[in-house]
């Protein structure tokens, strides 16, 4: 059980730094693409919709991670001023709406994307793409958010849960 | 359901569990789930939701945010930020609140550079707090002026949040981007007489301390090699927006890759360096999308539910002069501000001000330009301004966030009152990008 979850901890290490690595795989594309254009030679042409998948990628990939070290923005109003045993039950409720609302998502995604495979839909733009497939990003990112959900949930039940410690960033992937 | 009905519930399903501590994205996603139950006809409308947050997410115009973190991260964990910084402190000589003057002085030139307010509040505060602790600095002279600096990234491109209202907005980004430069600079201005002023009637707030005696170009020198050159950056940055060179994503990324050239010309590259940049980058942008692919349905939903138009309608029959109108939008996003961070206030408020401000008929890059204002105030008002605590992240230990509030409070007044200059005089907003227009 615990192997599993230091297997997942490293997981979720590797997904935290792909996010960052793809935003520097555009820029280096975009720019390449702007020399290219400019000085006469045939630009990529699908950059721009490489961008915009990138984008998609990385914020779905990433925020299971993000979840993971507390860093999704959180307005902390009420709970900073909480007594530590009320702070408790409220961190239960507050971990029960993220898992809820990502299984949601998780579920009408895979439902989407489904229908998208069903239909074997076609996007006609660069890459000619199978609709299906940036469909896929969003459950797949956010059943990986529902993981880290679950088990945040289960911490915040467990004995040791009572104190206010903010979730503290893990170590890095390298 | 009647159109106040709607927009209570649907205001109230994001308001309150944001304010319960549940994440900003959360409490987006969470009322589109239950207004597009409601609203959009349930399990059609869910499955409208999740093709949302593909569509909202798969749009190019975004793609700045992350490149422009980018670039002033690199230059940040490179080291590069803090010798030009440095560089900035050696070229003020002998004169009152000398490193306050520095803080104001070098914030300008790394929000040319970066842009996050974040990012420059954190560099300005690590490099110069403890110098400032050290000669004895009052916390008013100390803090303050970091933290009304660190906004000004905010407004002066490249802006990472001014990208962000434009293609969220409608607003063309590269005029935005360009119509915050001198709304920043006089920012930048105000702050630096005010230090002047300050420390000259009361030379107490930043005692004066013996520096080694240079000549004038060993003062200027280091400004030559470590700063001039990194404006060429924010040249090529803007100017290629400027020429019609470049779209705002493209310039961002040159902006990226010559943040990186930038360091391995003066030999900073390093592998840990552009690895950390990028690792935080990646943070901060999926923080960012994050919110915006929950957020984006949110719109929809008030517009199919008639708040949107409800509302509207409500304003249009009140028949409010614009300027009322627009001094009462600013107020509710400057008391906002005190409460939550930049990006949210802006997805839970687009929605109604863009129509607002069409229904008014004024200029959008205006408006813009001060609603970004308005959210730079925000993130130094207390109690929850977002750089209030990245300031208690990099003070000495035992600085009290009361300490914080006392700090940067004149510099908030200050603010605010270039906000109602900036509403007094469109001009100083719309004639760069007028210009730009030809």
């Amino acid at each position: 059980m615990w192997k599993t979850g230091g297997l997942f901890d490293r997981f979720l290490g590797l997904t935290g730094a792909l996010p960052g690595v793809i935003v520097a795989l555009l820029a280096v594309g975009v720019a390449a693409e702007v020399f290219a254009r400019n000085f006469g030679l045939s630009g990529f042409y699908w950059m721009l919709e490489a961008v915009e998948y990138g984008l998609l990628t990385l914020t779905m990939v990433g925020a299971a991670y993000i979840l993971s070290i507390g860093r999704h923005v959180t307005v902390d109003l009420v709970l900073a001023a909480l007594p530590p045993r009320v702070y408790r039950h409220f961190r239960i409720g507050i971990d029960l709406v993220i898992v809820a609302v990502a299984a949601v998502i998780v579920y009408y995604g895979a439902i989407t994307t489904h229908l998208a495979w069903v239909e074997d839909s076609t996007l006609y733009k660069s890459f000619d793409i199978k609709e299906w497939i940036p469909m896929a990003v969003v459950p797949g990112g956010m059943a990986l958010f529902l993981v880290e959900a679950v088990r945040q949930l289960v911490r915040s039940l467990g004995p040791d849960a009572d104190d206010k410690a903010p979730r503290g960033e893990r170590p890095e992937a390298f | 359901m009647e159109w106040y009905w709607a927009l209570i519930f649907l205001l109230g399903m994001v308001l309150v569990p944001m304010f319960l501590g549940v994440p900003v994205a959360i409490a987006f996603f969470s009322a589109n789930i239950v207004g597009a139950i409601i609203f959009l006809g349930g399990g059609a409308g869910l499955i409208q939701l999740e093709r949302n947050v593909v569509d909202g997410l798969v749009r190019f115009a975004l793609a700045p945010v992350a490149m422009f973190i980018l670039m002033g991260e690199i230059l940040f964990h490179t080291g590069v930020a803090i010798r030009a910084i440095d560089a900035v402190d050696q070229l003020i000589a002998r004169v009152p609140g000398r490193l306050s003057l520095v803080a104001v002085a070098g914030g300008t030139v790394f929000s040319t550079l970066s842009g996050s307010s974040m990012a420059n509040t954190a560099l300005l505060g690590t490099t110069l707090m403890p110098e400032m602790r050290r000669r004895g600095y009052h916390n008013s002279m100390a803090m303050g002026p970091i933290l009304g600096t660190g906004g000004i990234a905010m407004l002066i491109p490249p802006s990472s949040l001014a990208v962000l209202l434009g293609s969220l907005s409608g607003i063309s980004i590269a005029a935005i981007l360009i119509a915050g430069a001198i709304p920043g600079l006089i920012m930048a201005a105000v702050h630096f007489s005010y230090v002047m002023i300050r420390c000259r009637l009361n030379p107490s707030l930043a005692p004066r301390y013996d520096m080694p005696d240079m000549s004038l170009w060993q003062r200027v020198r280091p400004v030559l090699i470590y700063v001039v050159p990194l404006l060429g950056l924010f040249a090529v940055v803007v100017g290629s927006i400027l020429t019609g060179v470049a779209t705002p994503t493209e310039s961002a990324s040159l902006g990226a890759i010559g943040a990186v050239l930038a360091a391995a010309c003066y030999r900073s590259l390093t592998w840990k360096g552009l690895w950390t940049a990028m690792v935080e980058t990646g943070k901060l942008a999926v923080m960012i999308y994050f919110i915006i692919a929950a957020s984006l349905t949110f719109s929809q939903i008030l517009s199919f539910s008639g708040a949107t138009t409800g509302l509207l309608s409500l304003i249009q029959q009140m028949d409010p002069t614009p300027l009322s109108l627009l001094v009462a939008m600013m107020a509710l996003m400057l008391l906002m501000g005190c409460f939550m961070d930049p990006v949210s206030i802006m997805l839970i408020t687009l929605p109604f001000f863009i129509p607002l401000a069409e229904l008014i008929r004024i200029d959008l890059i205006w408006f813009g330009v001060l609603m970004l204002l308005a959210l730079e105030i925000g993130q130094t008002t207390p109690p929850f301004g977002m750089l209030l605590f990245v300031m208690r992240g990099v003070a000495p230990p035992d600085t009290t966030m009361g300490q914080i509030y006392a700090a940067v409070a004149p510099f908030v007044l200050l603010e605010i009152g270039i906000l109602a200059f900036l509403m007094a005089v469109p001009a100083a907003v719309t004639w760069l990008p007028r210009l730009m227009a030809g």
